[in-house]
Parts: structure tokens; sequence; C-alpha cells
């Protein structure tokens, strides 16, 4: 395992410095490890990618003479004895430049610094994705107050229509629910026996229930209550079940059930 | 002294020919000659020296992916200049357009030509999706037909968001109601609406967002894709050419240079002339709380609403969902090398296409008509639709053309024909609903109602 490393070592150290001095350079963060000197100082002579001698020292004097010149002896002649070693590090040093061999502690770098990138951004999608849902809705409060009771007459459905709702008032008491179509939220109409939406021909009973036509479900059905300030407030973020609500609605509710 | 003189009567004779040559480098002699390489090296940029004589042919590809870049570039112009005066806030946006359209120089032929060629780049851009999948083009070019369904999806976000702009009634229930299509995606669709919408209904919030993703997010996003998408096709060799066929190559310049500097100049010309004389629709203020009779979306989500006018789940999930997955799974499952290039690809090919197809529209009328006259029973229709009926005859048909003919190509022509007759015929009687959601001929005039 650790000889495998050393050889991937020797592998950089060729592709920035000429030949003859990249063994001692090598060998400068190898040298407690035996044999390595050689390992790497063979690799480099049977290297197929490394430059020619003459250019190569020109551009590179100073680095590589100054990593060179204090340190390590020039590679020994056994590294001749590793022929099969040094053939598959050739083999490696074949990649083409700027191509890291796979498993070489640069690879793990560049994969490791890519995962890292790929995840910053990811997350930064993310929070400006999350930017984007509002935590404060724009719009007038789910509660608010209907008007006093005496404002809605006995046996009738009053449109507010500012807020999209439906007020009905009978004997018994008052209710209200959504003039939202629950298929895809146009205002419905009111009809001789109910509601009917225009987008998409839903119809409804009177009380909201679906006769025909693709809507899901009912139309929704709000908590309605006689507030201390003597008026009716409704607050639409609390469904109630139309069956419970307090009213009978004799007059209408039989068309609808005929129908 | 004299010397000044002189050079300057020089300079001031040769001026014609000197501005010729200053500004248009490289049409001098022979010192131009870099300037005049690197001139052509544009457009080698763009293409290769040589191009197979096929794709010379109009037929190959209809030109579609070129006159949709067309489309996109007049609409960044055009839309350039619409944002000149165009003000996003629900307040002053109807205003602004009607300004454009009645009191600025030029506003309502920039207005409808922007409009017409995004109707137009949508349908254009579906043309293409169908011609790469009916001529097997995206066989070995996976990254490019996935890249293409990016555009697609892209593209409709671009013609949807650009939808609501002038904030008239038909653009606010347009977008109202197909904004709702959300509320039955199942898991992530009330978030997923709440983040386009920046609320749970359409409003300045979603006016503020659709301006933002319909020019500049989208566009930007749009451009880089593109970018790709093109530089993909030059990389993956040009267009696709049969496998084993001889091919006979010609110089792209100037064979196949003229031909798309004239396909250009035809589809300006044509939406030009078009937006002359046909302006953009443009109605009266939105009103939110009350919707006309009937309410629609634009036509390239007719299919949808059609459907989720049957079943919620099936149109609006199951349906897009399965069509999606074919989409996407095409290029990994459909490898086959042959006849790659060849509208509906071998003999077999063309004719399982033939009878998958007059079999969709057998069956969608069937389906539609027991539907109809089924009575609407909200609980089996759920299930029980002609969207459903279609899917399953989808699958049938991909199991037994491919069981058949022994070819994954013919398996997946015949199979994703039957989805392409049931989005185009459920357009079509998307585009027959009238008032009440009764349908009507398209000649046919509609009742008047309140």
């Amino acid at each position: 395992m650790g000889k495998k490393r050393k050889k991937k070592r020797a592998g950089r150290a060729r592709s920035n410095l000429p030949p003859e001095k990249a063994g001692p350079t090598t060998a400068d963060r190898a040298a407690a490890d035996s044999g390595a000197v050689a390992e790497s100082g063979a690799d480099a002579d049977s290297a197929p990618g490394a430059r020619a001698p003459g250019s190569g020292v020109e551009v590179d004097a100073g680095a590589g003479v100054a990593g060179a010149q204090d340190e390590a002896p020039p590679p020994e002649p056994e590294a001749k004895g590793q022929d099969s070693d040094f053939a598959e590090g050739s083999l490696a040093s074949a990649a083409p430049a700027g191509e890291t061999p796979p498993g070489s502690r640069r690879d793990f770098l560049a994969t490791a610094g890519g995962v890292l990138v790929g995840a910053c951004a990811v997350g930064a999608a993310a929070g400006a994705a999350r930017l984007a849902v509002p935590d404060v809705l724009q719009g007038p409060p789910p509660r608010f107050p209907l008007g006093r009771p005496s404002d809605f007459k006995v046996n009738t459905v009053t449109w507010i229509r500012e807020r999209d709702l439906f007020v009905v008032r009978d004997g018994k008491g008052f209710g209200a629910f959504s003039a939202r179509c629950t298929h895809l939220g146009c205002t419905v109409r009111r009809t001789a026996d109910g509601f009917f939406c225009p987008c998409h021909g839903a119809r409804y009973d009177a009380r909201g229930r679906v006769l025909a036509g693709p809507a899901p479900a009912p139309l929704p059905w709000f908590e309605v209550w006689l507030e201390a300030d003597g008026r009716v407030w409704v607050d639409t973020d609390q469904e109630v079940d139309s069956a419970t609500a307090p009213l009978s609605l004799p007059g209408t509710r039989k068309a609808g059930e005929e129908g | 002294m004299s010397g000044f003189w002189a050079a300057l009567g020089r300079n001031l004779a040769d001026l014609p020919g000197n501005l010729v040559r200053g500004l248009r480098p490289g049409t001098g002699g022979e010192a131009d000659r870099p300037a005049r390489r690197m001139r052509r090296a544009f457009v080698y940029h763009l293409h290769p020296l040589q191009v197979s004589a096929r794709s010379l042919r109009p037929l190959t590809t209809l030109g579609l992916g070129l006159t949709a870049l067309t489309l996109f570039l007049a609409l960044c112009l055009t839309g350039v200049l619409l944002m000149i005066y165009y003000v996003p806030t629900t307040r002053d946006a109807l205003a602004s357009t009607q300004d454009i359209q009645h009191a600025v120089a030029f506003g309502a032929f920039v207005r409808a030509l922007h409009r017409w060629a995004g109707h137009g780049m949508v349908a254009v851009v579906v043309l293409h999706l169908v011609r790469v999948w009916a001529t097997g083009a995206y066989v070995r070019r996976e990254l490019n037909w996935l890249l293409g369904l990016a555009l697609l999806v892209m593209t409709l976000a671009l013609a949807f968001t650009g939808y609501l702009l002038p904030w008239d009634q038909l653009s606010f229930w347009a977008v109202s109601v197909s904004a709702n299509l959300m509320d039955h995606v199942p898991w992530f669709g009330d978030g997923l609406k709440r983040l386009l919408l920046g609320g749970d209904s359409v409003g300045q919030a979603a006016l503020s967002r659709f301006y933002m993703l319909h020019v500049a997010g989208l566009p930007a996003l749009m451009i880089a894709v593109l970018v790709y998408h093109l530089w993909r096709v030059r990389k993956d060799g040009g267009l696709a050419v049969p496998a084993g066929a001889p091919v006979e190559r010609r110089p792209a310049w100037p064979h196949l240079v003229l031909r798309e500097a004239i396909l250009i100049l035809l589809v300006l010309a044509a939406f030009s002339l078009l937006s002359l004389y046909l302006d953009a629709p443009l109605g009266g203020v939105a009103d939110p709380h009350n919707p006309s009779n009937p309410e629609k979306t634009p036509w390239y989500f007719l299919w949808l609403q059609e459907m989720v006018s049957y079943s919620a789940v099936v149109g609006g999930f199951v349906f897009p969902g399965v069509l999606l997955l074919g989409l996407l799974a095409l290029p990994w499952l459909e490898r086959e090398e042959l006849d790659v290039g060849r509208w509906f690809g071998p003999r077999a090919g063309r004719i399982a296409v033939i009878v998958s197809a007059v079999l969709s529209v057998a069956a969608l009328a069937v389906f539609v008509t027991l539907y109809l006259s089924g009575g609407a029973n909200a609980k089996v229709s759920n299930w029980l639709n002609p969207a459903t009926g279609m899917i399953v005859l989808s699958a049938l048909v991909f199991l037994a053309a491919g069981t058949l003919s022994r070819s994954t190509r013919v398996a997946f022509l015949a199979g994703l024909a039957v989805l392409a007759v049931a989005v185009l015929g459920f357009t079509l009687l998307g585009v027959c609903r009238g008032p009440n959601w009764i349908l009507y001929w398209p000649w046919e005039e509609w009742p008047l109602v309140w």
C-alpha cells in the first residue's frame, strides 16, 4: 500500500520538473522510506510523457535546482531490479496531462473538492428556493368580522365578493362557506338550486355539496361566531363540517336534495 | 506644414475606400487575410467544415430547431423593447400594456410580434421534440435529449409567465386556473404553489415573481442551456445519419449557411406579416372575484385542463407523469442505431405508428363518448376516464408493438404515438369547450351567458 502511494507521488513530481530533478525532489519527502528514491527516479526516466531534458531544464531551472541541490543522492542503479513495478508506474504516467490516476491522493482531493463545491451549490440553491417561499403572506387576515346579525336577513345567502365567501342565515343561525370552486379556484355563481362554476362546469347544491362535474370536494364551510363586539366573525382557516353548521336552510336545502 | 495639408487632403480623398476597408476587416488585400479567416471561422465555430448532404434536405429536420432559435432571439429583442414601457404592478400593468398597444410608436406591432413569436416558439419546440423522437435522433445522445427536454420545459415556463403580465381578465384567470392545477399535485403541490405565486392566489407577489422569471431568471437559464444544447449537436457529430448509409459531404459554406439564412429570413418575415395584420388580444382589467365563462388555460395547457376536468389526480399528475417518464427513459431504453435519422425508423416503425395513431383516435373517440354519456359519477370517473384509458392503451400498444417487431424503436414509436394523439385530442376537446363547459364546434356560435 505504502509502496503504491509513493509511486503516485513520483508521478506528480515528474509532471512539473525536468526528469533529472524529479528524483531528488521526491526523495526529500520520501527520505524516511527506503526504496523510494530508486523507484521514483527510475520512473521518471522511463516516463513517455516526460519533457525533453533540454527544454525542461531551462524553463524550470530555478525551482528544480533549488529543490535538488541541497539534498538526496542521484537515483541508484538498483532500481533496475524493480522492472515490473516501474512498468506499472509508467502505465499510470501514460495518462494524458491533467488526468489523475484513480485512487491517488490528487484524485481523492479532486473528487472531494468537487463534492464540496457541489454541496455548497446545492445548499445555496436550497437557500435561494427557501427565500422565495414567503413566511408572511400578503392579503387580509383569515379572521374578520362579517357584520352585525341584523345586516343579514333570515333565509338569505349573501355573497361577500371581496373575500370569495357566501354567508347564509336561516331561522336557526349563521353559516359561511367558500365561493371558490374546489376544482381550480374559480368563483362559483348562484343558480336556482345551488351553485355553478363557470370555468369547468362543476355543480354544487345549496349546501355546497358536489352534484356534478370535476370538483373533487364540497365547498368548505368555515367557523362563524358572535363576537363580544356584537358582530358575526368568520375564520377562514377553520373549516367545519357543513352538516354541523348551525342552520337548516329549509327552502334551498329541499331543492338541493331533489336535484 | 505642407506635408500636413497634403496628408490630410490625401486621407480625405481616400476616405470612402478606407471606410469600407477599415470598418470591414477582411475585405482588403493580402494583409487582411487573418481577419477574413476569423469571420469565416465564426461560422465554422457553429458548423463543421463539411456537413452530410442529407442534412441539407429540408425534410430531414424541417428546420425546426433553427426556427425555434430564431423565434427565441426575436422574443429577446421585442421583449427588451416592451420592457421600456411595461410596469409590473397590479395597478399599472394593464394601463402600461394599453399604452404600448395604443400610444407607443410601433408598440402594437412589437407586442403582437412578441405574442405570436411566443406562441410560435412553444409550437415549434414541441414539433422539434416530435421530430427528434420520430427520427430516432436521440440514440447515443442522451445528454442532449435531456437538455432538449429542459429547454421545452423552460419554453413552456416562459410562455406561461409571460401570459400573466398584461394583467387583463384573460391572463389573470388563465394563470389562476393553471396555478391551481398544482393543488392536485400530491404532497408538495401546496409548497410548489406558494413558491411560484408567493401566496395562495395570484396577486402582486405572483406578478413580481412572474416578471422576474420572465425577463431575467428563465431567459438567463435558457441561454445557458441553449448554448450547451447547440454545442452538443456539433460535438455529437451533427445531424443523425442512418448507420451504414453512405455519407456524401458538402462544404457547410455556402450550402448550409445559405439555407439557414433563408430560413431565418422566412421565419422573421412570416411572423412580422402576421403581427402587422393580427393584433395581440388585450381584455379588460382582471377581476379576481369574477371569472368569465368559460375560463381556459393558454392553449398549450388545454390538454391538461381537459384531463383535469375528468379527474384531478389522473389528469394533473398521473398522465403528465407517465408522459414525462416515457420521454426521460427514451434514450436509455431505446438504443438501436439502425435507421437513426429516418422518419419513423424502419418500415415496421412506420406501420406501427399509423396503426397506433388510428387505434388511438378511435379509442379516444369511444372513451370520450362513453365518459360524456355515462353521467358524472365523481367516484368512478376519478379513475375510469379517457385519460386513464389512453395511458392503458399506450402501455398495451408499447408492449404489443415491441413484442411483434422485436424492436425497442418500434415499441417506443407506437407507445408514445398513443400519448401524442391523446395530448392532441384533449387539446382539441379543450378548444371546443364553451360556456358552462359544454362542447361546441369551433364554427358554432356560443350562446350568451351571464
